[in-house]
């Protein structure tokens, strides 16, 4: 009856990090339209099994944003956004002209969340912590919007935020055996464990650990194959097929799936 | 822009373990106007730098006439956080005298036996949990009940994080004693003055914000409910 929580945003979700993915995917578990772009146009590697819990509840597209034109797109699609999350080094967000001024230029009160020193292919608790808390700052960010209208830039250090979680003299984090939990009674009793639809069958993924009593969230769609929003991405930016049929040629964007 | 982000918000801290404490820590953080409810009978519980920036107030919510001060300072509370709601107090009812009201309920709080890891963790889930239904506000035009599950946050975290067990170092020249930093840089971050005594703010908030009587607040002293 009620929609979900961010239902009215759209996040961009540059990577490549994946504490940027579960900052993102925080977002569109409470209803945010997430659009994650994947830099490889040509798809590659095999999809881990962490890789679809922390890219679930988004549309995927694929887009080489270091060609000139890709970058052009990509700032279109940055002025449809109004929060983007990126995990760059200082290097690669200069080499790629996404500072936050340079993406402020598409849209001027557009949010940015970006996290430093995240990780690539596999999840470390820094990315869980703090994409955590870049979703958190995002959130704060948008409410500051909403009374201000302003934008501003958020920023996270993945490895500041952890110790500041643990204390000054260290330790060890143990988290749960993720085997073990799906036998659990008690997170069975609270339906802690979703289904989902994917292509290879139905998938059981752990919900969202809040419950809102007027505005439910849901695991609401698999993680995307690459590509498979391109259609629906590339029209927002009122491409037409055969300007995506041009693009996808010319390797600035991948494959146009059915 | 120098403004504090969230000034013009009022939070509640009724909560007794850690995660609750830091939750609205960082809405402290914020800026918001956090005023952490104490037993009048035992010492605020925890690590006391989580209460940096607070008011305090005592108030014993289990016995009647404390719940009427509840309900009451409820009234002008944009946020509740509690991780122990007495039960003579339900969503239903606050929310009829305050459909604005957000009321974050943490079920499952970690003890201190679990580790600060654990209940920091979900102290920041219930903030991000929290912070949504304010930013539907506007749209809803008015709050609702969010419930956040200590075993369910570290559960949702070990689907995620790769590896059981995560080795973090020592931080260099940090003791165990500081304030913990805001776990991100946002413009409007609000500086915090050290944590409060229990009910050193007793006054300010039952006579300045309720309108009690000097006469009421010793009555109320008396009685040991506040």
């Amino acid at each position: 009856m009620y929609r979900l929580p961010l239902a009215a945003y759209r996040v961009l979700d540059l990577g490549p990090t994946r504490a940027v993915a579960y900052a993102a995917r925080l977002l569109g578990d409470a209803g945010a339209e997430v659009i994650a772009v994947d830099r490889e146009t040509v798809m590659a590697t095999p999809r881990s099994s962490g890789y679809r819990q922390v890219n679930r509840n988004k549309l995927g597209c694929t887009l080489d944003f270091a060609t000139p034109s890709g970058a052009g797109l990509l700032r279109r699609l940055v002025s449809l956004c109004d929060v983007v999350i990126d995990g760059f080094d200082a290097t690669e967000r200069e080499q790629l002209g996404l500072n936050y001024d340079a993406l402020r230029a598409s849209r001027p009160d557009l949010i940015v969340a970006s996290i430093d020193g995240g990780h690539g292919r596999d999840s470390s608790l820094d990315d869980v912590v703090a994409g955590t808390a870049a979703a958190a700052a995002a959130c704060a960010a948008l409410l500051h919007h909403r009374d201000t209208g302003e934008g501003q830039h958020v920023e996270v250090d993945a490895r500041d935020c952890l110790r500041s979680f643990v204390g000054g003299s260290g330790g060890v984090v143990s988290l749960p055996a993720r085997e073990e939990l799906p036998a659990d009674s008690r997170l069975r009793e609270r339906r802690f464990f979703e289904p989902v639809s994917t292509m290879s069958g139905v998938e059981e993924m752990p919900a969202l650990p809040w419950r809102f009593s007027l505005t439910p969230c849901h695991v609401r769609l698999p993680a995307p194959e690459p590509g498979q929003h391109n259609r629906y991405v590339f029209g927002l930016l009122g491409l037409s097929e055969a300007e995506m049929a041009d693009l996808e040629r010319e390797g600035v964007i991948g494959a146009i799936l059915e | 822009m120098t403004e504090a982000l969230l000034s013009e918000l009022l939070v509640i801290d009724l909560s007794r373990g850690v995660a609750g404490a830091y939750c609205c820590l960082l809405f402290r953080h914020l800026g918001a106007e956090v005023v952490r409810a104490d037993s009048p009978n035992q010492s605020s519980a925890g690590e006391p730098y989580l209460n940096a920036g607070k008011k305090s107030i005592t108030l014993d919510a289990s016995r009647p006439e404390g719940a009427v001060l509840l309900r009451r300072l409820a009234e002008h509370a944009d946020v509740l956080v509690t991780d122990d709601l007495p039960s003579n107090l339900e969503y239903a009812a606050l929310s009829r005298q305050n459909p604005r009201l957000v009321l974050t309920r943490i079920t499952n709080s970690p003890s201190n036996d679990d580790g600060r890891f654990s209940a920091y963790f979900t102290g920041l889930n219930a903030f991000v949990a929290t912070m949504l239904p304010l930013v539907k506000m506007a749209i809803l035009g008015r709050g609702q009940q969010v419930e956040v599950d200590g075993a369910e946050c570290l559960a949702a975290a070990a689907f995620v994080a790769d590896g059981r067990r995560t080795e973090v170092q020592r931080a260099e020249g940090e003791g165990d004693e500081a304030l913990p930093p805001a776990p991100f840089k946002i413009i409007g971050l609000a500086p915090l003055t050290p944590a409060p005594l229990p009910g050193e703010h007793n006054d300010e908030v039952y006579c300045g914000l309720l309108g009690l009587s000097g006469e009421e607040l010793s009555h109320l002293t008396e009685a040991s409910i506040i």
